[in-house]
C-alpha cells in the first residue's frame, strides 16, 4: 500500500472510485447494506459537476441511467437483495441496446426480505441473471476495500469497451468494512467521445436510434454481435488470484468476505503443515475456468466456501474442473465463516469423513 | 499483531474509538481493518466493532479469537471474554462493568472511564479514557504518539476540544491491573 | 395553421393502424419542433408500444425506453444534456398506469422536459386490453368484455387533475377529432416545447386520441366517440400554466 492511502468503507470507496473514473450520473434507491454509496454520491457528486438522483424506485433509477448512458455519461447505480431484483429488466435491455453502465450489488443474505447482513447467495442472480433473454454481464467480486476501488475504476472502461453492464459484486461485509485503499487520479469523461450517443443532431447528419439493435441491423447480424460480445468477454476477462496453490492438496475457492477468511485458513493450515491453497475468482462472470486448467497435480479436491444454504458457485467450479476432482462446499448461511472451522472441514475431507457436496 | 474486539452500549462511542484506533495505527504504517454490525442490528442497544491491526496482509477481518477486548459495558465483557486468546488483554470500563471472577488466561485492566469522563466535564469521552487505558496496558503503540494522533483525528474532523486529550491521558494514568 | 407540406423531420413511413391518433400526434410534434427551429438539438423518447413506430419515422436522435418509464429515461437524458430538446411521446398505459410513479416524480422534480401522452383509453400494442386510468365506465375491451365495471375496476382518473397538485410548468389536454382541436393540441405541444427551450419546468400535454382498431369502430365513429363520450370525462383545455418558475 502506498503512502497516499486513505481509510474508507467499502461502499464509500466504490463511490469515490466511480467519481474519479468520471462517473457523472448516479441514480439509486436506499437499501441496506449499500446505502452509503447513494449517500456518498448525494454529498460528493455536485463537486464533480455531475447529477445525483434519489430515484422513486429501482426501476426509475435504472431508467434514468438508461437515458443518461444513451446520452453518453458514465453512469452508476447500486443496490442489494430485493432492490437488485428490480434492476433485472433494465440490465437485459442495456445489454441488448449496447449501453454501458456500472452497477453495484452488495449482497445480503437470504430469500425474501432475508437479512440485512452479509450473504453470498445472490451469486446466481449476478452471474446467471441479467433479466430476461440470453445476456451476460462482466461481474467483478472485490475482496478488499482497495480492490473495490481498483475494480470500480476499471469497470467503467470495461463497460464502454464492451458496451455492456458491468457489476461490482460485493457483500455486506466487504461493503461495510473500513480498510486502507489507494485512490486513483480523478479523470473526466467526454460525453461526446462516442459516435453512438444521443446528442441532438442537425438535419442531414445521421441520427442515432437507441433500441433493440436487431431492428437496425437485422436479427442474424444482431445475434452474431451479441454472441461475439459475450464470447469475447468470456475469453479475455477471466481474472483470479492464486494463494499458495502451487503444492496444495486442497484448493479453497471463494470470493469476497469468504475468500478473506480462506486466506487466514490457508495460513493457519500451512503452519501445521497442511497444504491448503486458495483460488480466488476476481471475475465471477466470466468464471476463471482458465485458472483450473493450470492447477497442480497435487490437488486432491476443491472446496468452495460460500455464505449460502446451498452451493451456487459449486456449479461453476464443477464445470471449470470438468468434474475431475472431488468437490465439497463449506456453507455458512448468514454467518461469516471462521478460519479454524474451514481448516477442520478440510481435515475431515482428508480423513474421508465428509461426503461430497451435491450441487442442485 | 492484534485482533481486537471493541464493544459497549450504543452512544458510548465504541465505533468511534475503533475508528480513531485504526486511523492512528494506519498512520504508523500498519495494515488495519474495521468492521461493525449495522442497520437494524445496531438498534438493539449494543454496538461493537472488530479491528485487526497487522504488519502483514489482513486475512479475515472477523477474528474468532481476540488478543484485546475493549469492554465498555457489562454485556460487552460477558459476550466476548470467552473468546480471548491465552495471554490476551481485557480492558474494562469499571464504571459499568461489575466485579467478575476474571479468567486466569487473560490480563484484566480496569479504568473507571465513564466516571473519569464525567469528572473531566466531557461525558461523551469515556471511549477516549478507555483508549488511553488500552494503549497504556497493551503498548500497542507509543502513548505520546497515540495522543498526538488522537488530537489530529479530531482536528481533521473539525471538532476537537482540549478535554479529548485530557480524557485520553486520564485513561493512561488511571488504568489499573486487576 | 397546420402545414400541408410534410415536415422534413418525417423521413420514414410508419405502421400505425388506419385512423390511429399517434400518427397525427407524431406529425404535430415534428411540425412544432421545426417551427421552433429545435430539430438540431432534439432527442425523442418513445415507448416499446405504439409510439415505437416514431423511432424510425423521425429524423432525430431517438431512444426507446422500458415500458412506461419514459419520464425517467428523459430525466436521465436531460440531466446529462440540459441543452437538448428532450420530448417524450407516450401512451396512457405507459405514462399513467405502469409508469405513473415515474411520470409523477418527473413532474414532482419539475424536470424541464416535454411529455406528450396519447389518451386512447386502451392498451393498443398488446391488443386492446383495459386501461385502468383511462378506459371509460362501460367500455368493452378484450380484458373487460362486459364493459368496465367500476365496482371491481374503479373509475377512470383525470390524471391532469392529479398532477395539478404538483408544482409544474404546464398541463393541458387537447383532442384530435376536428381541425380546431388539432390546432389547439398543436398549440399546447408547441407551448410545452417553448417552456423547455426557455428553461421553464415540466410540461405534459395529454391528447385524446382514437384507436379505431381496438375500439372496433371505423375512424369517423372513433372521432365521434371521443367528442361525445371521452371528452365529457376528460375535458380539453389548460389545467396548469405557471408562467415560469416562481
Amino acid at each position: 500500500m502506498s503512502a497516499d492511502y486513505v481509510l474508507m468503507k467499502g461502499n464509500e470507496a466504490i463511490a469515490e472510485a466511480a467519481l474519479r473514473a468520471g462517473c457523472r450520473f448516479y441514480a439509486g434507491y436506499p437499501i441496506t447494506p449499500q446505502s452509503e454509496i447513494l449517500e456518498y454520491m448525494s454529498s460528493n457528486m455536485q463537486k464533480y459537476g455531475g447529477t445525483f438522483i434519489q430515484g422513486e424506485n429501482e426501476i426509475a433509477s435504472m431508467s434514468m441511467i438508461w437515458g443518461a448512458a444513451a446520452a453518453g455519461a458514465r453512469c452508476m447505480s447500486s443496490s442489494s437483495g430485493p432492490g437488485f431484483d428490480l434492476k433485472q429488466e433494465e440490465i437485459s435491455y442495456l445489454s441488448s441496446y449496447n449501453l454501458p453502465c456500472v452497477l453495484v450489488d452488495a449482497m445480503r443474505y437470504g430469500l425474501g426480505d432475508g437479512e440485512i447482513t452479509a450473504g453470498q447467495d445472490s451469486y446466481w442472480e449476478a452471474v446467471r441473471g441479467g433479466g430476461h433473454g440470453d445476456s451476460r454481464q462482466l461481474v467483478y467480486a472485490p475482496a478488499s476495500v482497495d480492490e473495490c476501488v481498483q475494480l470500480t475504476y476499471q469497470a467503467f472502461d470495461k463497460a464502454e469497451e464492451y458496451r455492456n453492464v458491468v457489476i461490482i459484486l460485493t457483500d455486506g461485509a466487504i461493503s461495510q468494512m473500513i480498510e486502507k485503499c489507494t485512490l486513483p487520479p480523478a479523470k473526466e469523461h467526454d460525453i461526446n467521445k462516442f459516435d453512438w450517443t444521443l446528442t441532438g443532431k442537425p438535419l442531414g447528419v445521421k441520427k442515432n436510434k437507441v433500441y433493440n439493435l436487431d431492428h437496425t441491423i437485422g436479427f442474424e447480424a444482431w445475434e452474431k454481435l451479441m454472441r461475439n460480445k459475450f464470447k469475447t468477454m468470456y475469453e479475455n476477462e477471466q481474472r483470479w488470484e492464486e494463494f499458495q496453490t502451487d503444492d496444495a492438496e486442497i484448493v479453497l475457492v471463494a470470493i469476497g468476505i469468504s475468500s478473506r477468511v480462506c486466506k487466514s485458513a490457508v495460513r493457519q493450515a500451512r503452519k501445521e503443515g497442511f497444504k491448503l491453497g486458495l483460488l480466488r475468482p476476481i471475475t465471477v462472470w466470466p468464471f476463471p475456468r482458465k485458472a483450473f486448467e493450470k492447477m497442480p497435480k497435487s490437488v486432491e479436491a476443491y472446496v468452495t466456501v460460500e455464505m449460502g444454504m446451498s452451493s451456487q458457485m459449486g456449479e461453476d467450479v464443477l464445470l471449470a474442473m470438468k468434474h475431475q476432482k472431488p468437490f465439497y462446499s463449506y456453507l455458512t448461511t448468514k454467518y461469516i465463516p471462521k478460519a479454524e472451522d474451514i481448516v477442520n472441514f478440510c481435515k475431515d475431507i482428508k480423513a474421508g469423513k465428509v461426503q461430497q457436496t451435491e450441487v442442485f | 499483531m492484534a485482533d481486537i474486539i471493541m464493544s459497549g452500549l450504543g452512544g458510548q462511542g465504541v465505533l468511534t474509538a475503533g475508528k480513531i484506533l485504526i486511523n492512528i495505527a494506519a498512520a504508523e504504517g500498519k495494515n488495519v481493518s474495521w468492521t461493525s454490525t449495522y442497520g437494524a442490528a445496531m438498534r438493539g442497544g449494543s454496538a461493537s466493532c472488530n479491528i485487526v491491526v497487522s504488519d502483514e496482509e489482513i486475512g479475515s477481518p472477523y477474528p474468532s479469537q481476540y488478543d484485546i477486548l475493549f469492554a465498555m459495558s457489562d454485556e460487552a465483557y460477558e459476550t466476548y471474554v470467552g473468546n480471548m486468546r491465552d495471554g490476551g488483554t481485557v480492558i474494562i470500563n469499571s464504571s459499568m462493568v461489575g466485579e467478575h471472577d476474571f479468567p486466569k488466561n487473560v490480563n484484566v485492566y480496569a479504568v473507571p472511564a465513564t466516571n473519569e469522563a464525567n469528572e473531566a466535564g466531557n461525558s461523551r469521552a469515556a471511549n477516549l479514557v478507555m483508549l488511553g487505558a488500552l494503549i497504556e496496558a497493551t503498548k500497542l503503540m507509543d502513548t505520546q504518539k497515540f495522543g498526538a494522533g488522537l488530537n489530529a483525528y479530531f482536528e481533521k474532523k473539525g471538532h476537537n476540544t482540549p478535554s479529548n486529550l485530557v480524557c485520553y491521558q486520564k485513561g493512561v494514568a488511571t488504568v489499573e491491573k486487576k | 395553421m397546420a402545414k400541408f407540406a410534410k415536415p422534413e423531420s418525417i423521413v420514414n413511413t410508419t405502421e400505425y393502424c388506419g385512423g390511429c391518433g399517434h400518427g397525427i400526434i407524431q406529425r404535430l410534434i415534428a411540425e412544432s419542433i421545426e417551427e421552433l427551429n429545435l430539430q438540431d438539438k432534439t432527442i425523442g423518447v418513445v415507448d416499446i408500444a405504439c409510439s415505437y413506430w416514431s423511432l424510425d419515422a423521425l429524423d432525430y436522435d431517438m431512444i426507446a425506453g422500458p415500458h412506461g418509464r419514459l419520464a425517467a429515461v428523459a430525466t436521465g437524458i436531460k440531466r446529462v444534456r440540459p441543452e437538448a430538446n428532450v420530448y417524450v411521446h407516450s401512451g396512457d398505459g405507459c405514462a399513467y398506469v405502469i409508469g405513473l410513479s415515474e411520470t409523477s416524480y418527473a413532474a414532482i422534480r419539475d424536470v424541464p422536459i416535454t411529455m406528450i401522452v396519447a389518451n386512447n383509453g386502451i392498451f393498443g400494442m398488446t391488443g386492446g386490453q383495459l386501461n385502468l386510468a383511462t378506459t371509460l365506465v362501460g367500455d368493452k375491451t378484450v380484458s373487460s368484455k362486459a364493459g368496465r365495471n367500476p365496482d371491481t375496476m374503479g373509475h377512470p382518473v383525470d390524471m391532469l387533475k392529479s398532477f395539478q397538485n404538483y408544482d409544474v410548468e404546464f398541463l393541458a389536454r387537447g383532442a384530435l377529432y376536428d381541425v380546431k382541436h388539432i390546432e389547439q393540441t398543436k398549440k399546447f405541444i408547441k407551448k410545452g416545447l417553448e417552456n423547455q427551450r426557455d428553461g421553464k419546468g415540466f410540461s405534459l400535454i395529454e391528447v385524446l386520441s382514437p384507436c379505431p382498431t381496438n375500439w372496433k369502430l371505423d375512424p369517423v365513429k372513433a372521432m365521434e366517440k371521443i367528442k361525445n363520450e371521452n371528452e365529457k370525462i376528460f375535458p380539453v383545455g389548460v389545467y396548469t400554466d405557471r408562467g415560469g418558475v416562481q
